[in-house]
């Protein structure tokens, strides 16, 4: 499973939700897209909004710290 | 407010993130401070978190006439400052900085804030009822592509370019300072004639930030990307501001428990539920004031709460640490 977080350092909801994942034994690759311009236009590109966290699980894209999506698709349930 | 709450930033970072603390209250309206009083008094390390000082529903109010023991010329926030400094003369520490969200199921429990990670034993939920009840037209539509309500974690996409915050209380100004930081020109539009938690005249000053009083928004505009706020200065006819990007601080009339996300029962309405204790259904969490359903929303009545809550929580607190010692 792949998956990558969309976050800025300074955002809270992205740090809850990168310490979910890390809880959960589930690696990710964290991309800062306030340092990284390109990333955040791959972000905007692939969740059609600008804020802060989006999660893509496998293509499947998260916007904001959603647990209960986030825990189905990553099979915690 | 005085130098009494420390300040977004490095200060609040500095006192947040440090040890973790016995109690954590989420509000400094009058239950909240006076739950940080009792926690304070019985030692228990307590901090305080309030996004926006000199906006709640007693900070407001011109005058207070039925505070028992106070029969002169007192204005609400007067009061408060008392009540503030009170609990922060037996050691309670004031942050003002906004809570994103929680995690509660667990013994050291985490609050998400502007400014870092907060660890705490237990949690006192005394957010008041000022939470928004509608919505702008527009505003749902374009969250997301223009609409944000956090410009720490949102700012940097909007560098060089122009923004909107909406609102009139201490959040909105430090939301506005944060972008000017990124943004080429960031509009503060107040709906009324001045800024809460501000003397009149005294005004951040930002080359690049405009503030526009007595300014209401009516709604946000584009599709579907954001293009505008149209707003309507008072007496003048409503006008389209372009901007990229639009952050809304507006206050109402709801308890402010969203933040909560499903972690603690709430009624249909938003209220936390409790029992006689003021304790929730989850364990080391506790509500005070607005926030629950009282029979009337009085000064008095939240300071009676603030102690029942603080006074269950040392209960939890130190009825925890002795299961802990004895492991």
């Amino acid at each position: 499973m792949q998956v990558t977080i969309y976050s800025t350092p300074s955002c809270s909801w992205c740090r809850a939700a990168k310490q979910f994942l890390a809880e959960n034994d589930i690696p990710f690759e964290d991309v800062d897209v306030s340092r990284d311009r390109t990333r955040a236009e791959e972000m905007v590109q692939k969740s059609g909004q600008m804020g802060v966290p989006v999660i893509d699980i496998d293509g499947e894209i998260i916007v904001g710290f959603d647990r209960p999506r986030l825990t189905a698709l990553l099979g915690l349930g | 407010m005085g130098l009494l709450f420390a300040e977004p930033g490095p200060a609040a970072r500095q006192l947040l993130e440090g040890d973790v603390y016995d109690v954590a209250v989420i509000g400094a309206g009058p239950a909240g401070a006076a739950a940080a009083l009792y926690a304070a008094r019985s030692r228990l390390s307590t901090v305080v978190l309030d996004k926006a000082p000199s906006n709640g529903a007693l900070a407001i109010t011109h005058q207070i006439a039925n505070y028992p023991g106070v029969q002169e010329n007192l204005t609400g926030q007067e009061l408060l400052d008392r009540m503030r400094q009170q609990a922060a003369d037996f050691g309670a520490l004031f942050v003002q900085t906004s809570v994103q969200t929680v995690t509660l199921d667990r013994e050291e429990k985490e609050i998400f804030t502007n400014d870092g990670i907060l660890r705490a034993r237990s949690v006192v939920v005394a957010v008041g009822a000022r939470g928004r009840t509608r919505k702008l037209p527009g505003e749902e539509e374009l969250l997301g592509r223009g609409v944000s309500y956090c410009a720490t974690c949102d700012g940097a996409f909007y560098q060089d370019k122009v923004v909107a915050v909406v609102g009139d209380n201490e959040e909105a100004v430090q939301e506005a300072r944060v972008l000017t930081e990124f943004a080429r020109k960031v509009y503060l539009l107040v709906p009324g004639e001045a800024v809460w938690g501000m003397e009149s005249g005294e005004r951040p000053i930002l080359p690049n930030l405009e503030i526009r009083l007595l300014t209401k928004t009516l709604r946000i505009l584009g599709s579907p990307w954001i293009t505008g706020v149209e707003v309507q200065h008072k007496g003048a006819s409503p006008a389209v501001l372009p901007v990229d990007g639009a952050f809304v601080y507006l206050s109402g009339s709801r308890p402010g428990t969203d933040f909560l996300m499903g972690q603690a029962p709430l009624d249909e309405e938003g209220y936390m539920l409790v029992d006689d204790t003021m304790a929730t259904a989850v364990a080391g969490v506790y509500a005070a004031g607005d926030a629950r359903r009282t029979p009337i929303k009085q000064a008095v009545i939240a300071a009676a709460d603030g102690a029942l809550a603080a006074v269950a929580a040392e209960k939890y607190v130190r009825g925890h640490r002795r299961l802990v010692q004895q492991r």
